[in-house]
């Protein structure tokens, strides 16, 4: 025992009133408590889907959390009990200075665990390029607001014919910066197909209510100046908020001929660890504070607007793993066109391969 | 008590009998595993829920039973104060699978922590609750075949534990108000 209390000599025989008795097995209960308790929060994160929790690929392999947290579990029961079998046996740590133990090494699991499953899941999903945004060109006014053209391609540089003009086209309402980025690669697939688009900088100011609501009327000004626009086929397109704001402005424009809302909202999630189901921490906290999404949200109220869009074409879509948003409020909305993608959650939904193939079809038939 | 002491042989007799017996009994009577097992549920329980009020549901669960946890502690230290039991290797022969602890032999701290953990999450979430309850007999009955303490000690820990979780889960109510606060801050900061 003697040279047990010589090894903790590090931190001095005591810290405080609690007495570890010896460093190895105070470091060894710690590791094993460690290990365990990221192994918990692995088989939770796999059980409630919580991809803020998995350092594993939860959309693409679920299951996997259940060996994993078995595995970690497992793993620290062994390290520990084969290290320091012999002290285990001895006296050591009262319960005390294991509950701080443990709790030292819950906090330290869980942060690690927070901090691990964002940067996986950065590296797995990057975040779209912001340089998409700049190839686009500069920001012009729209309204109180300000916006980006992103222009048809010439028909030798596509594949389908689009010589027919005047040309259909689409004002893009973002939910964010992230979004807007999102919109900008949707919109460059919708302009090869001859549509002239405009894509609304999500800027603080212009999204709050009843601000907002200027917006698409503006946008439908500045598109309809154009001279290879034809004034009779414009749409709105929005994600997130934007398709919130989609929804709410659609419901009241006359010149607006379609509408399309890529995951619009409608109700806010309640702010905790639900959020986890789509988002890593730091998203999450960013998503829980910003209160000028939240509030716009509210006051758009497009749950109960929806119902109004109809008899104009409208396509709302969502993501079956979509957990920030609430369709269910949408029950209002009769004589909407409703799909649901298998598979998908809620951000990035409009960037995905098989929802621009949706809208881009459906565009065709209606606009 | 003749019944206490005979229950004791009973389970005492099984160690020393087979190797792979008394290590099994060892690796699971020890202070660390059983009790981080006991803790890593609930740890697991907090972040658990397939709805907004299951999760929350645990959420109070979990903060009212390390109040229940607390409480037996109290109600052990005060009954240690008040009353002293020797361990049974003090005046017995018995076959001893582990160190010889120093404190009082009644009520079991082991069989308290466990029943008090067990018997607190079995009233909120049946499925943990009965794998906790698990890992709390063991626990308690590995102390009893060790050697370290008669089969009422465990009687006592169990009563004290679960009546601390009876109390604080089902029959106060003012936890629940003081725990309200609490979560709503931490769901700001997506903790809770």
């Amino acid at each position: 025992m003697s040279t047990d209390v010589e090894q903790i000599s590090i931190w001095g025989d005591k810290i405080g009133p609690l007495y570890f008795v010896s460093a190895e097995l105070a470091i060894g209960y710690w590791l094993f408590a460690f290990f365990s308790a990221v192994g918990a929060l692995q088989w939770v994160a796999a059980r409630y889907h919580l991809a803020g929790l998995a350092l594993f690929d939860l959309r693409q392999h679920r299951r996997r959390g259940y060996p994993l947290g078995l595995a970690l579990v497992l793993g620290g029961t062994a390290f520990f009990f084969l290290w320091q079998w012999g002290p285990i046996f001895a006296p050591g740590p009262a319960g005390s200075e294991l509950a701080v133990l443990f709790g030292a090494s819950g906090i330290a699991a869980l942060i690690l665990t927070l901090a691990g499953s964002a940067l996986l899941g950065n590296l797995r999903h990057p975040p779209v390029k912001q340089k998409v945004l700049a190839e686009l060109g500069p920001l012009i006014p729209v309204g109180h607001a300000q916006g980006r053209w992103i222009e048809p391609l010439p028909e030798e540089q596509t594949d389908a014919a689009h010589s027919q003009a005047p040309l259909p086209a689409l004002c893009l309402l973002p939910a964010d910066r992230e979004s807007e980025v999102v919109l900008a690669v949707l919109g460059r697939r919708l302009a090869r197909e001859g549509r002239v688009l405009l894509l609304i900088h999500p800027d603080d100011n212009a999204y709050t209510f009843p601000a907002a609501l200027a917006i698409l009327p503006a946008a439908v000004s500045v598109l309809a100046r154009r001279p290879e626009v034809d004034p009779n086929r414009i749409a709105v397109l929005g994600e997130g908020a934007g398709g919130d704001l989609a929804i709410r402005s659609a419901s009241t424009a006359k010149d607006v001929r379609a509408m399309v809302a890529v995951a619009p909202i409608l109700h806010e999630p309640p702010v905790g660890l639900g959020l986890l189901h789509e988002l890593t921490f730091p998203q999450a906290i960013r998503w829980a504070r910003d209160t000028v999404r939240a509030e716009l949200v509210k006051w758009l109220d497009a749950g109960t607007y929806a119902a109004k869009v109809p008899p104009k074409p409208a396509l709302v879509i969502y993501g079956s793993e979509d957990r920030l948003a609430d369709r269910t409020a949408l029950a209002s909305g009769a004589g909407l066109e409703l799909r649901t993608v298998a598979g998908l959650g809620h951000r990035y939904l409009a960037g995905h391969p098989a929802v621009m193939s949706i809208i881009n079809d459906w565009l065709k038939e209606h606009l | 008590m003749g019944w206490d002491w005979t229950l004791f042989r009973m389970a005492n007799g099984l160690a020393g009998r087979s190797h792979l017996l008394d290590t099994l009994v060892r690796f699971v009577m020890n202070d660390y595993w059983a009790t981080t097992m006991l803790v890593l549920l609930p740890f697991g329980l907090w972040f658990s829920g397939n709805s907004e009020s299951e999760r929350e549901r645990n959420q109070k669960g979990v903060l009212s039973t390390v109040m229940a946890l607390a409480m037996a502690n109290l109600v052990v230290k005060v009954i240690n104060l008040l009353y002293w039991r020797w361990r049974p290797f003090t005046y017995h022969d018995v076959t001893l699978l582990f160190y010889h602890p120093s404190d009082s032999s009644f009520p079991s701290n082991a069989a308290t922590v466990g029943f008090c953990i067990a018997a607190s999450v079995l009233l909120f979430n049946r499925r943990t609750g009965l794998v906790l309850l698990l890992i709390a007999c063991l626990f308690s009955v590995s102390r009893v075949v060790g050697g370290v303490h008669y089969p009422t000690d465990i009687l006592g820990g169990l009563i004290i534990g679960s009546a601390s979780a009876w109390l604080v889960q089902r029959q106060w109510r003012w936890p629940d108000r003081l725990w309200a606060p609490l979560l709503r801050w931490l769901r700001r900061l997506v903790l809770a």
